[in-house]
C-alpha cells in the first residue's frame, strides 16, 4: 500500500479498527521508520483522545417522545395538504406543458421572421434588378441615339462633300447594324444583368475594309471626337 | 442532524423535513440500496443544504462559543464537560462540509466506509482521506486556538 493509503488508515489503526494484519505490519513498520508518518499518528492520537473525553450536547430526553407526534401533525394538516399537491402539478403536468407552449410559440415567430426576411430579400432583389435593367435600356438608347445622330451626321456630310451614292448606301448598312445590335436578357452569373449579342456573321473589319479610304478616314475621325 | 448542525431548533426542524420528505419520497424508493442509507442520505442533504445556508451565522457562532471558552478558562483551572462539548462544537463547525458529514457518519454513527461513500455519493478513498483530514483539522482547531489547555497537555503525553 502506499504512504498516502496507510495514512487514511491511522483513524481505525488508532481506534483498533483494522482487522488486516499487513495493513498493522506496513503501518507499525513506518510509525519506526517515518518521521512525517509518526507525527500525523500523534496529531490524530491527541484529537481522538480529547473526542472521546469530550461530548456532544444531547437532545432532552422527551425530545424523541415527542417528535413522531410533532411529524404527524405537520404532514396531516390542511396547510401542508394544500400546497403539496399544487406544487406536484406544477412540476408534473403544467410545467412541461408551458415549455411545449413556449417551444410552438418561439418556432412559430422564428419562421415567420424568416419568410418576411425572404420576402423582403426577394423584392429588393427584383427592385434592384429592375433599376439596373432600367439603366441599362437607357444607356443603351442613348447610345442607339447617339450612334444614329454620329450616323446621320455623316450622312449629310457625305451627301455634302461627295453626293456619293455608295457611301449614303454604306453609311445605311452601319446605321443598319448598329441597329442589329440586340439586347437580350440572358440570364449570366447574377442572373439578371442584359448583355449585349452580336450577330454571329457580322464582321465590322470587313464592313470598314469595304468603304472607301476618305470615308474610312471620316469614320476614325468621329469616332476620335465620339469620347465614348 | 444534531450533530451536523449543532444549534437544536434547527436540528428539530431538518429533522421533520426529513421526515416530511421521507413520507413524500417513499413511493420512489426502489430497495436499490438499504433503507436506512436512503433515510441518512436525506437527512445530509438536508443537513448540508442548510449549513450552506447558513454559514455566515455559524461562523459567528464558533467566535462566540471561542470568545466564551477563553474567557471561562482565565477563572477556572479544570475543564468541565459543558466546556469540552462547546469546545467540540466549536471545532466540528469549523470542519469543511464534507469532512464533517464524514466525521459525524464515522465517528459518532459508527457507519463503515462504504456506507458513508453510499450515502455521500462519493468514492471509499474519498471518504478515508475525509475522515483523516476531519480529524487532523480537530487537532490543529484545538491546538491554534489555545482554548482547551488541556489538549496540548495530551498531545505532549502522546508524543512521549
Amino acid at each position: 500500500m502506499k504512504k498516502e493509503e496507510l495514512r487514511n488508515e491511522l483513524p481505525d489503526f488508532i481506534n483498533g479498527k483494522v482487522i488486516d494484519e499487513k495493513i498493522k505490519e506496513e503501518i507499525v513498520f513506518l510509525l519506526k521508520t517515518d518521521e512525517e508518518f509518526k507525527k500525523y499518528y500523534d496529531e490524530l492520537s491527541s484529537s481522538i483522545n480529547f473526542l472521546s473525553k469530550a461530548e456532544l450536547n444531547s437532545p432532552p430526553d422527551f425530545y424523541f417522545n415527542n417528535l413522531s407526534a410533532k411529524i404527524n401533525r405537520k404532514i396531516s394538516s390542511p396547510e401542508y395538504k394544500k400546497v403539496k399537491p399544487s406544487w406536484k402539478k406544477i412540476f408534473q403536468y403544467i410545467a412541461p406543458a408551458a415549455a411545449i407552449v413556449l417551444i410552438f410559440i418561439f418556432l412559430f415567430f422564428n419562421n415567420r421572421d424568416e419568410a418576411n426576411l425572404d420576402l423582403r430579400s426577394n423584392d429588393n432583389i427584383e427592385i434592384e434588378t429592375e433599376k439596373i435593367t432600367e439603366q441599362k435600356f437607357e444607356e443603351n438608347k442613348s447610345n442607339e441615339a447617339g450612334q444614329d445622330m454620329e450616323i446621320i451626321k455623316n450622312d449629310d456630310r457625305e451627301i455634302r462633300n461627295s453626293n456619293s451614292v455608295v457611301n449614303r448606301k454604306s453609311g445605311n448598312i452601319a446605321s443598319e447594324n448598329l441597329n442589329n445590335i440586340n439586347i437580350v436578357e440572358a440570364e449570366n452569373e447574377t442572373g439578371f444583368y442584359p448583355i449585349i449579342d452580336l450577330d454571329d456573321n457580322y464582321l465590322i473589319e470587313d464592313e470598314f475594309e469595304s468603304l472607301p479610304p476618305n470615308q474610312q478616314q471620316e469614320i476614325l475621325y468621329n469616332l476620335s471626337k465620339a469620347d465614348l | 442532524v444534531r450533530k451536523m448542525v449543532l444549534d437544536h431548533d434547527d436540528a428539530d426542524d431538518i429533522t421533520q423535513e426529513v421526515f416530511i420528505k421521507l413520507h413524500d419520497s417513499l413511493k420512489e424508493f426502489r430497495g436499490d440500496s438499504k433503507f436506512f442509507t436512503y433515510v441518512y442520505r436525506i437527512a445530509m442533504n438536508h443537513s448540508l443544504n442548510h449549513i450552506k445556508r447558513s454559514s455566515k451565522i455559524n461562523n459567528r457562532k464558533v467566535d462566540l462559543l471561542k470568545a466564551d471558552l477563553i474567557r471561562n478558562n482565565h477563572i477556572e483551572e479544570n475543564i468541565d464537560a459543558k466546556k469540552k462539548s462547546s469546545l467540540l462544537e466549536a471545532a466540528i463547525s469549523s470542519l469543511p462540509e464534507q469532512q464533517r458529514a464524514v466525521f459525524n457518519l464515522r465517528y459518532y454513527e459508527n457507519l463503515s466506509y462504504d456506507e458513508i461513500a453510499e450515502i455521500l455519493n462519493r468514492s471509499t478513498g474519498g471518504m478515508k482521506a475525509n475522515y483523516f483530514h476531519a480529524l487532523k483539522n480537530i487537532g490543529k482547531i484545538l491546538k491554534r486556538d489555545k482554548a482547551y489547555p488541556g489538549y496540548e497537555e495530551i498531545l505532549d503525553l502522546n508524543t512521549k
